[in-house]
């Protein structure tokens, strides 16, 4: 099976409206997959709606808003009241202020921690039957490692949305490791010296 | 012991790991002073896997690029794709029209829709083992992982504005300052601001009058 690669693209007509003839194009080689998903918008509402709030939402607050009044809007737009925030121990202090900062919007928040103590961390399945004991209508992830994220958010029923990448190493911003690449480094300078005639 | 804690429950908890050895990998990744992406794949090559997907933003194209150079040389078979694919329009996603081709702060956005339906019905298609999100926006990520048959990890949550920093705004003036925690320089003059008073109404009116 061939790997679908829209990292070898370069055009991204796709925003456009067009497709690359090239096999490792996705909107030119897997065209039924995209009507699939159009029955699958038509057929649950809740989906549906779920992806039109959010395309509005990133409208109004198109470069201005941060990441957590997006959420705060989402969950406004989406009449949702009560809010989980699932944390790791290591992040107890952000996530402390996240959730003032949800109180303070209007909602009810539900915090629990990924493991109980700080010896080791729960068993997935059972952290998430517990969490839905407290029937949480959104569950924003304020910081769970790859590990636990990966095995405790597939448990879920209710929509599940991230807010923070917990990264140990670059201070909870995961993107700065790219950033700081040497790859990136020689793009910038190809683009910002070569092409742009910039120092 | 605070009332409520989830520590007085913990006889009752059942141990049952999704893969053998899993607390204790997680307990011990928890103290290790890794980067997200090395800790990631250092999960991967835990669970076996063979295939990883990637769902990115348009917006973080050179970024899925780095990353998926890096899983490359990991040994992954790495299938990517973006959140344009298949052009649905937002017409018919049903977003209206104020909203489609300008954003309201004045940027241009374009008259596509993001499709995280399909991004998750494709890598389902491909059969990946993994997936994970490069830079969704907030209800786009609900979707992807509603959807998603295989467990789904974040590398990077967008922030436009902080230079998808999203946790900057916790501990910073800027942040504060957006969700109504200090007054503000802007907020004080507000307050100190002239009041307009009746007399000035009239004076506005009578010049209206005029022309």
């Amino acid at each position: 099976m061939k790997p679908i690669q829209c990292s070898s693209c370069f055009k991204q007509s796709c925003s456009g409206g067009g497709y690359q003839e090239k096999d490792y194009c996705a909107s030119y080689t897997h065209r039924e997959v995209f009507e699939a998903a159009r029955q699958v918008y038509a057929a649950d509402p809740e989906t549906a709606n779920l992806a039109r709030q959010a395309a509005i939402i990133e409208s109004k607050g198109y470069m201005v808003w941060p990441r957590l009044k997006d959420t705060i809007e989402l969950a406004r737009r989406m009449e949702y009241s009560r809010i989980a925030v699932l944390f790791c121990p290591d992040l107890t202090r952000e996530a402390r202020k996240t959730c003032r900062i949800l109180e303070e919007s209007g909602f009810e928040v539900v915090s629990r921690i990924c493991g109980v103590g700080k010896s080791k961390p729960q068993a997935p399945e059972a952290l998430m039957s517990e969490l839905k004991g407290r029937n949480p209508e959104l569950i924003v992830n304020a910081g769970l490692c790859s590990a636990c994220e990966a095995e405790i958010l597939q448990h879920a029923d209710v929509p599940v949305t991230t807010y923070i990448a917990r990264d140990k190493k670059m201070n909870h911003y995961p993107a700065s490791a790219v950033y700081a690449s040497g790859k990136w480094r020689d793009w910038a300078k190809e683009i910002y010296r070569d092409k742009l005639g910039l120092e | 012991m605070p009332t409520g804690c989830p520590e007085q429950d913990r006889d009752k908890y059942s141990e049952a790991e999704p893969v053998a050895g899993f607390l204790d990998y997680a307990a011990r990744v928890r103290g290790q002073e890794t980067d997200r992406i090395s800790e990631l794949i250092e999960y991967a090559t835990f669970r076996g896997v063979k295939t990883i997907g990637i769902a990115g933003c348009v917006g973080l194209h050179d970024e899925l690029r780095v990353i998926t150079d890096r899983f490359k040389d990991a040994g992954f078979v790495v299938n990517n794709i973006m959140c344009k694919a298949g052009s649905l329009t937002k017409k018919e996603m049903g977003v209206p029209s104020s909203n489609r081709m300008t954003a309201e702060t004045g940027y241009s956005i374009g008259v596509v829709a993001c499709n995280p339906v399909a991004q998750a019905l494709l890598l389902n298609k491909q059969q990946t083992d993994l997936n994970c999100i490069i830079g969704l926006c907030v209800g786009h990520d609900s979707v992807f992982v509603k959807h998603s048959e295989a467990p789904v990890v974040t590398l990077i949550a967008k922030d436009r504005t902080n230079a998808h920093n999203p946790a900057s705004v916790l501990n910073s003036f800027y942040g504060d300052n957006f969700f109504h925690r200090r007054p503000s320089p802007e907020g004080a003059s507000k307050f100190n601001a002239r009041r307009i008073k009746p007399i000035d109404l009239i004076r506005m009116i009578r010049a209206k009058r005029r022309g």
